[in-house]
């Protein structure tokens, strides 16, 4: 049995295939097709929440995604847990496994529901109010107990083992909502030929024909005439049919966000599943046939469990073949919640009392009802109700207040206060709104651009006009979208017609706090007191009482809370205006939005080719931008300085083998090649000879140091530029933004070569011995092939590239090869090295192994404020140039100024002390605090080819300052005294680099 | 043999959506002026496509326009290097550029009834036959890194251009959406 509360028969579940869950550990069971409020419902399950701040027992109040109060937890095992889920929306699977939250110990026993005893002392604005002394508590004190107190579900608290992905999507025409009125208009549009995506949020599509019998479309009940309409639909292959996807956002360019919950349903995720999909679908046009959402009515002690969205009881009868109870009492202000009545009779319910605030209601519902004999009360409101964990009696009494209140006995009550038009989109569109005084609702004052409406969500609640509109919508958007689409002909409908309903946005009658937003809890009496406080503006009276906030973004109680507060200003509706809606529509996990952004895929992670042979070797890697790199190799038993420190002396004593790999490569070619380069570096180029190599210091316009490198003429219109790693796409785009848009006379294209070539360099005075052990064609002397410049030729067999460069002060040479081939070059070098004692170095060496020659690494030693002349590079200005990018920025007189941060070496007194990167330099350790800093640390290492530790710095006038000595303040230790040096430890006069 | 970064990888193959990474081809990035476009298409006899995003091909292999005067030209790999060196003498004197990135981008072959649907986990152009015709060229997005996409005449192949060190995440992406299309 799937629950006492459930019908012999009827409602679109599956009785012969009854499924297990628990919710709050106790076992129930349910039916497939259920929804987790559904199968409580059925079991008599009302209560399932506390509200957020004050702890009080809360029932299920909707059918749908607008439910405040019924959010639970779920947890199917394995890290996948989520919090906040309204059970409206779960759809039940076998072995489901809820619980309620914001209690303890247990739902129907709260020990945090004093805070409800408490509630005059918690008025809106409470926070603000009481928790403002002693100052230092809100942080420690106040704020972790608050949260502790208040709130929702628990957070995950293990990684989601669940895979999320992204799908782009283009279509002519995206239909939101497949109710009757985006069922037509998806027929319409798909049979002009327009690719059309058809979106609904439900598992089933159909919307209010799911849950409505009465209806009769073409002589069918609705579920038939729906079962052919989608056969028709579906079988169209320029239509996609999107169920359990919701539409949530409405970006610029009628570009949309869907959330499809792919696997969210099933009891166990078929593993090739993702479990939810991101769907970014750009459409031409947009039909919302989004439907509308029910209104509650505000009236005192409207908030225990059993009160009900009457449309919702209409569901769960209609959809579920659950009754919400067994005497229903009815309380509205329009004819919608007839239908209800009518219906739950027509099931054996009785109805205690149709309480009907408007004087002379007498639609053709009304009229049934009344036929039938179901009680209706004029005229009546409800002044109260009773029950502490469900209600049990509702207090009744006439509207003009000329009478006493008589209690009804109910273990349910509906409510229906009129309905709201889901705009949300549309308004998130920038789409305008405006109150509609019939309806007694906000409706959509005109359409965006590539926008329909239809239905309900346009204020048409009458069956035969949502489907007209629907088509028409169809029509008007596939036309829009350039398609010849013809109105298709419309079903012949028998719907009742529904009267004018009355406007009721709060029972001026009875005493208790009267519940505007469930979610917050927030009262009628809070957005008064807001407004005596001086809140005018809506935006502010929703921040103050938080009205309209929360997973459910008050889809039930905003327009209920602007009325109010119109009310209260003695304004009408409209001129108090609404809360700007944004996205997401309803709550979208983390993992939707992340995609296969995750874990690997976080970013791409760039591999070098010879990256393998690294790990092969043991290397410990950094990452360097997206790229991996080696760092260091230590052999077992070594920390990182030993291994530095070995392969430091390596690379100066024996031979180095290093990935130069990722380093930036453009190929320059065009008659005004050698122009370009005289432009864009700060020295000169037109003489450089083919075969020859020369470094380049690029500045930007302002005169900060931009990139370095090291180019290559190839030809005499053809260079090879090099560029760090970090500036390789940076620098590419700057000489395409000067050669498109400043130089368009200039006849160069780049052209990045980065990956083509991989680069193994060979460092040190055996370099030349191991190259030739790997074999090469080309002669590697000093005098056939000095410093800066390359050679063609081949190298362990491999077509090859070798340039003479270094960046250590050692002979070096660095092979590049086509990249496919640059893991078997590194394995030939490696091969061939073992004779010689080759070691392979890493990135941390070749730090430190620049810096004992002063050299910098742009991004260290420059921050985007440091000029050549800073760094003492007058010597790579051209004097001769009439013009270079930094010329004139450089000659700013700021610039020239003696006492600016200029580069310097640092010795610290104890040669054991190697300073922090980034530590301020100061003249007098003793002074008070603020102490004046002069300058800071840029990089520091332990040398081990000098036996020291070794640091470069940018100091205030430091040339000038050689010889002196300064102070590094460290916290919690006595400051470090260093001298300051010129920045070349090692080899000044270039013995070793040009041997 | 040159290095493939994703042979280690999982494959994709299935009823779905398979891909292969190609052997290596041989690929010139053309930077041509209008003199020498037409000098290129009297040496290697192969139009020059000239309407953007469009592709052709003829014996010495398929031109995809990449820009209003950028083309990559797809040979077989032991042709880039003679063909390189005849264009640079057909060339001579004009404003050009011929640079070999045979090793520098990779391709991957895709083909299946699902194949749309794997590229549009990450890319976001319009795949439909009626947007993304056959001999269609694009340059655009999977997920984070950038790609070259082609339609080849066939109306059902694309071939994936990316460069080297960033196949090993755009494999990994199809791979993801493939699970899925290849149930």
């Amino acid at each position: 049995m799937s629950g006492a509360w459930r019908l012999p028969r009827g409602g679109r579940v599956d009785r012969a295939r009854p499924l297990r869950f628990s919710f709050d550990g106790k076992a129930y069971t349910g039916l497939t097709g259920d929804t987790l409020a559904a199968a409580l419902l059925a079991n008599g399950v009302h209560l399932v929440a506390r509200s957020f701040k004050y702890h009080r027992p809360r029932g299920i109040l909707a059918a749908g995604c607008e439910e405040p109060n019924a959010l639970v937890q779920l947890d199917r095992g394995g890290g996948r847990e989520d919090p906040n889920l309204r059970a409206t929306q779960v759809e039940l699977f076998d072995g489901l496994v809820a619980t309620s939250q914001n209690r303890w110990p247990s739902l129907s026993f709260d020990l945090a529901a004093t805070a409800d005893r408490l509630a005059p002392l918690l008025p809106a604005g409470f926070y603000y109010k009481t928790f403002m002394w002693p100052a230092g508590w809100w942080r420690r004190v106040y704020e972790p107990r608050i949260r502790a107190a208040a709130g929702l579900g628990r957070s995950p608290s293990r990684p989601d083992p669940d895979r999320y992905l992204h799908r782009h999507a283009h279509c002519d025409v995206l239909v939101v909502g497949a109710g009757p009125a985006g069922l037509m208009a998806a027929a319409a549009a798909v049979m002009s030929g327009a690719r059309v995506i058809l979106a609904d949020e439900q598992a089933e599509p159909g919307g209010a024909l799911l849950a409505e019998p009465g209806l009769r479309l073409d002589g069918m009940d609705g579920a038939a005439w729906l079962a052919a309409a989608l056969g028709e639909l579906t079988a169209q292959p320029n239509l996609t049919l999107l169920p359990r996807t919701t539409a949530f956002a409405w970006h610029d360019h009628t570009y949309l966000g869907l959330l499809e919950r792919v696997t969210d349903h099933l009891a166990e995720p078929p593993p090739h599943l993702p479990r939810q999909r991101l769907w970014r679908v750009r459409a031409r046009q947009v039909v919302l046939a989004t439907g509308a959402i029910e209104r509650p009515l505000v009236f005192p002690d409207n908030d225990r469990p059993g009160i009900m969205l009457a449309s919702a009881a209409r569901t769960y009868l209609n959809r579920y073949g659950v009754r919400v109870g067994a005497r229903v009492a009815v309380f509205t202000n329009n004819d919608s919640a007839y239908a209800t009545a009518l219906d739950l009779a027509a099931a054996g319910v009785t109805i205690a009392a149709i309480v009907d605030c408007r004087a002379d209601p007498g639609g053709e519902l009304v009229q049934r009802a009344r036929a039938v004999g179901l009680p209706v009360r004029p005229g009546a409101v409800v002044t109260g109700t009773q029950g502490r964990l469900r209600i049990n009696q509702a207090f009744v009494a006439p509207l003009d207040g000329g009478g006493r209140s008589s209690p009804v006995v109910c273990d349910a009550l509906l409510v229906s206060g009129g309905w709201n038009p889901t705009l949300h989109l549309h308004s998130q569109a920038r789409g305008r709104l405006r109150f509609d005084e019939k309806l007694w609702a906000y409706v959509p004052a005109e359409l965006v651009p590539g926008e329909q409406v239809a239905g309900a969500c346009a204020g048409s609640f009458a069956l035969a006009d949502a489907l007209r509109e629907g088509a028409q919508a169809g029509v008007a958007a596939a036309a829009a979208a350039g398609y010849r689409a013809e109105l298709p002909a419309l079903p012949a409908v028998e719907a009742p017609s529904w009267s004018e309903p009355a406007p009721l946005w709060r029972v001026p009658l009875g005493r208790g706090r009267a519940w505007v937003d469930l979610q917050n809890d927030v009262t009628a009496k809070d957005l008064e007191l807001a407004l005596r406080e001086g809140f005018r503006s809506i935006e502010h009276v929703k921040r103050y009482t938080t009205t309209g906030m929360g997973t459910d973004q008050g889809k039930t109680a905003n327009v209920n809370a602007l009325a109010i507060v119109a009310a209260g200003l003695g304004q009408g509706v409209e001129a108090v205006g609404h809360t700007t809606f944004r996205p997401p529509y309803t709550p979208v996990t983390f993992g939707a939005f992340a995609g296969a952004s995750r874990e690997l895929q976080l970013d791409p992670l760039r591999r070098t080719p010879s990256h393998a042979h690294a790990e092969a070797l043991g290397a410990v890697f950094e990452d360097v931008g997206q790229w991996r790199r080696a760092r260091y190799f230590p052999q077992p038993g070594e920390d990182m300085q030993a291994a530095v420190g070995r392969e430091c002396r390596a690379a100066r004593q024996g031979v180095g083998l290093f990935d130069a790999s990722t380093l930036g490569k453009i190929d320059l070619q065009g008659a005004d090649a050698a122009e370009l380069l005289n432009r864009v570096y700060t020295n000169a180029w037109a003489k450089l000879t083919v075969g020859r190599c020369r470094y380049g210091l690029m500045l930007r316009d302002d005169g900060m140091v931009l990139d370095d490198g090291v180019t290559a003429r190839l030809g005499p219109d053809r260079f090879h530029m090099t560029t760090t790693t970090g500036g390789a796409a940076r620098v590419l785009a700057w000489l395409e933004e000067w050669l498109q848009c400043e130089w368009p006379q200039l006849r160069v294209f780049c052209t990045s070569v980065t990956e083509q070539w991989a680069a193994i360099g060979v460092c040190g005075p055996k370099a030349r011995d191991v190259i030739r052990a790997a074999g090469t064609d080309i002669d590697l002397s000093r005098e056939a092939f000095p410093h800066m410049s390359f050679r063609d030729g081949s190298v362990a067999g491999l077509p090859a590239r070798v340039f003479r460069i270094s960046f250590t002060g050692e002979i070096a040479f660095e092979i590049n090869v086509p990249s496919g081939y640059g893991g078997a070059l590194w394995e030939a070098l490696w091969q061939a090295g073992q004779p010689f004692g080759i070691t392979p170095y890493g990135t941390e060496a070749m730090h430190v192994l620049r810096a004992e020659k002063g050299y910098i690494i742009v991004g260290q030693e420059t921050d985007g404020t440091v000029t050549p002349l800073d760094l003492g590079m007058d010597w790579m200005i051209s004097k001769a140039k009439p013009d270079f990018i930094g010329k004139r920025g450089m000659a700013r007189p700021d610039l020239a100024r003696a006492d600016r941060k200029q580069l310097v070496g640092l010795l610290t007194r104890d040669p054991t002390v190697v300073l922090e990167e980034g530590a301020q330099l100061v003249e007098d350790p003793a002074q008070s605090l603020p102490m004046r800093m002069i300058g800071h640390v840029t990089s520091a290492y332990h040398s081990a080819n000098l036996g020291r530790s070794i640091a470069l710095g940018l100091v205030q006038g430091g040339r000038e300052r050689i010889g002196q000595t300064l102070w590094v303040p460290m916290p919690a230790q006595p400051a470090i005294a260093v001298e300051v040096t010129r920045p070349v430890f090692l080899d000044p006069e270039n013995r070793r680099l040009n041997g | 043999m040159p290095h493939s970064p994703t042979a280690s990888l999982p494959a994709i193959a299935g009823a779905g959506v398979t891909a292969v990474e190609a052997p290596l081809w041989g690929k010139l990035v053309l930077r041509l002026d209008g003199e020498a476009r037409r000098r290129t298409e009297a040496a290697l006899h192969i139009a020059i496509p000239e309407r953007p995003l469009t592709s052709t091909e003829a014996q010495v292999g398929v031109c995809l326009w990449l820009g209003p005067d950028e083309w990559l030209l797809v040979t077989a790999v032991d042709m880039a290097g003679e063909v390189a060196s005849r264009l640079d003498a057909a060339l001579a004197g004009t404003h050009h550029a011929v640079v070999d990135v045979s090793h520098r981008t990779l391709a991957f072959r895709l083909a299946g009834p699902k194949v749309r649907d794997a590229l549009a986990a990450g890319c976001p152009l319009d795949l439909h036959p009626s947007a993304f015709p056959p001999g269609t060229v694009a340059r655009t997005l999977l997920g984070k890194v950038g790609i070259t996409l082609h339609l080849r005449r066939d109306g059902s192949t694309f071939d994936l251009y990316v460069d080297r060190s960033f196949a090993d995440y755009a494999w990994r992406h199809l791979e993801l959406a493939a699970r899925e299309l290849n149930g």
